[in-house]
């Protein structure tokens, strides 16, 4: 399980309302970031975590909280670990 | 130029004697033809009427995309009453403000979105739901036919609001008659057909989305408004626009660049696309190349367009090419292109006067389509509606831009810088001093700057301010009274903020901290 204290901070320096984020909170639903968040928070996510992304679902979904956010980051390095020979 | 006819009614009504069956507006759930919206919005004229809406001015009108929003706007050109889109979502202020300015409007209400604080609206306006306002009994219909006055080219069909430096939006007031020759542009060079499907991606608070409407509904096309929530998940907007077989999309450059970060092969794959035009803001190089090579081969146009507002949303466009892409361009950002030819227009210096060919001067555009200034502000609308460069004699007005361009010997226009404050964030053109009028006003600060911070494809606006409270403050006040795409993302309290040599603020040190 990874830690998902570095994606709440991404989260943080780019949510849109002055607002505490925990893990749980809704992030799009309430407005606490927007989709210029969301392409902020995922260009860091790529820097930091030098990670490919790839949105094939919802991204609502992704975004709804920083714990979902967390899980989806985490399947993506998953994916990214599986496919280097 | 076709034969023009002098107001949008006519014009409609045309559309509807020809394409009638056709499709107008479809929506997820439901489709509405021709036939339907002319007689609807008619039945919505004599209810806006029986409201007494020509003591009212404005008709505002909540920014949500239904069908009774569309129903209600073509009543309101009917009656020859200007219309007005108030975002549902924005702070309670903002929109109070941007009543203010309007007079006093008949303001309708969504029942629909609670999002607004309804309650503090209705105790200061004439309010009417939407549901309700269009309602009416049909035998009034004969006796309130005499009171419906005429509607000519200049009358005014509708107020956008921009950003307004000093602090309170400006309201923009477009004509009839402005809309006819965007119509016709719409048509003759876009090249837009009663075949066509329309992308509704733009609010309607925002000017982009008067291309979606009168190039759709003015043209026989059919317009599909895209709801707010949709527009943020790729998969489902463009699995949505590829069933529906969107041909023509318009959108600014940041919704593109945001897909193509999120989902570029849904992007590139709509398969009845055949145009994609966007503007209100510069297109990143990289990413635009992104979709230029997506869609090779394939017969489909990409266009930047380029128009301030006050010019009844677009003055100019240029078709991309291959050459752009060349690696020598890469740097380079997309021409404006080539002025529209129902506009007049002069590059111009300090003193407004002409300057030479491959000069930069400011962009100064006279013709038909441009605005009849600023509602209720003819302080603001004589600085930047002026007489013509060329003989201060004649009577016909030019917009200054406030964009500084260089014109090439061919015609192309390319835009250089601005020659104030304004920016253009997420496609929203901002006047910084206005975020610097909101904190100044509003909290104990003595001093303030906003500037704006570009970061690869896109940006963000920073503000520095010296003063007493803490960030908290500015930042509960910011969102008191602006919108969420004004606000600043980051705020640093100074100690006094940086000058220059002649004592003011260094917005540029500022911006390169």
């Amino acid at each position: 399980m990874m830690d998902c204290e570095k994606i709440r901070e991404i989260v943080v320096s780019a949510k849109v309302l002055n607002v505490e984020v925990g893990l749980q909170d809704e992030l799009l639903n309430s407005g606490i970031i927007d989709s210029f968040s969301i392409m902020t928070i995922s260009e860091e996510i790529r820097q930091q975590f030098q990670v490919e992304l790839q949105f094939e679902g919802s991204i609502r979904d992704v975004f709804s909280t920083i714990e979902q956010l967390c899980q989806f980051v985490e399947k993506n390095l998953q994916r990214q670990a599986d496919s280097e020979p | 130029m076709s034969k023009r006819t002098h107001n949008l009614n006519l014009l409609f009504q045309k559309v509807v004697e020809r394409f009638g069956e056709k499709d107008a507006l479809c929506f997820e759930s439901r489709c509405y033809t021709y036939h339907q919206l002319n007689e609807d919005a008619q039945r919505c004229m004599w209810g806006l009427l029986h409201n007494k809406v020509y003591q009212r001015q404005v008709v505002a009108l909540p920014a949500t995309k239904s069908y009774e929003v569309y129903v209600a706007l073509l009543a309101a050109l009917r009656l020859g009453v200007p219309y007005s889109f108030y975002d549902t979502k924005s702070p309670l202020d903002r929109v109070l403000s941007q009543l203010e300015v309007l007079g006093d409007p008949l303001v309708v209400m969504d029942e629909a979105d609670g999002s607004l604080q309804r309650d503090t609206i209705q105790n200061q306006y004439h309010c009417h739901e939407l549901s309700t306002v269009c309602k009416l009994d049909r035998t009034l219909e004969e006796s309130s036919s005499d009171s419906l006055q005429r509607v000519g080219d200049t009358t005014i069909a509708y107020i956008m609001f921009t950003s307004g430096s000093t602090g309170t939006p400006k309201g923009v007031s477009i004509s009839h008659g402005n809309l006819l020759y965007l119509i016709s542009w719409i048509k003759e060079k876009v090249g837009v057909t009663a075949e066509d499907r329309l992308s509704g991606l733009n609010k309607q608070y925002f000017d982009n989305s008067v291309f979606d409407l009168y190039g759709s509904l003015f043209t026989g096309a059919t317009l599909y408004p895209v709801a707010d929530e949709l527009l943020i998940d790729s998969a489902s907007l463009f699995d949505y626009l590829e069933k529906q077989k969107i041909s023509v999309w318009f959108s600014v450059p940041s919704l593109l660049v945001y897909h193509l970060s999120m989902a570029a092969k849904r992007v590139v794959a709509l398969s009845s696309i055949r145009k994609i035009l966007f503007g209100g803001e510069v297109f990143p190089k990289p990413s635009l190349k992104q979709l230029w090579e997506g869609y090779q081969g394939r017969p489909v146009e990409l266009i930047n367009v380029y128009g301030p507002t006050e010019c009844t949303c677009i003055c100019s466009m240029y078709p991309l090419k291959e050459e752009d892409f060349a690696p020598e361009k890469m740097e380079q950002i997309a021409p404006l292109g080539e002025v529209s030819d129902y506009f007049s227009y002069a590059v111009v210096d300090q003193e407004n006067r002409p300057v030479a060919t491959g000069e930069v001067g400011e962009l100064t555009l006279g013709g038909g389509a441009v605005g009849k200034g600023y509602w209720g502000r003819e302080d603001l609308s004589e600085k930047v509606f002026v007489s013509n460069p060329s003989s201060p004699y004649l009577k016909d007005l030019y917009y200054k831009t406030g964009d500084l361009v260089r014109e090439q010997a061919c015609g192309q226009v390319e835009f250089i810088s601005r020659v104030d404050y304004q920016i253009k964030h997420m496609g929203h053109r901002i006047e910084l001093p206005e975020i610097e009028s909101v904190v100044l006003a509003g909290a104990d600060i003595v001093e303030a700057c906003a500037v704006y911070k570009q970061v690869g494809s896109s940006g963000y606006i920073q503000l520095y301010y010296h003063g007493a409270v803490e960030e908290e403050v500015v930042i509960a006040l910011l969102e008191k009274k602006l919108p969420a795409y004004m606000r600043p993302r980051k705020i640093d309290k100074m100690d006094g903020l940086p000058k220059n040599k002649n004592g003011k603020i260094d917005r540029k040190k500022l911006g390169e901290l």
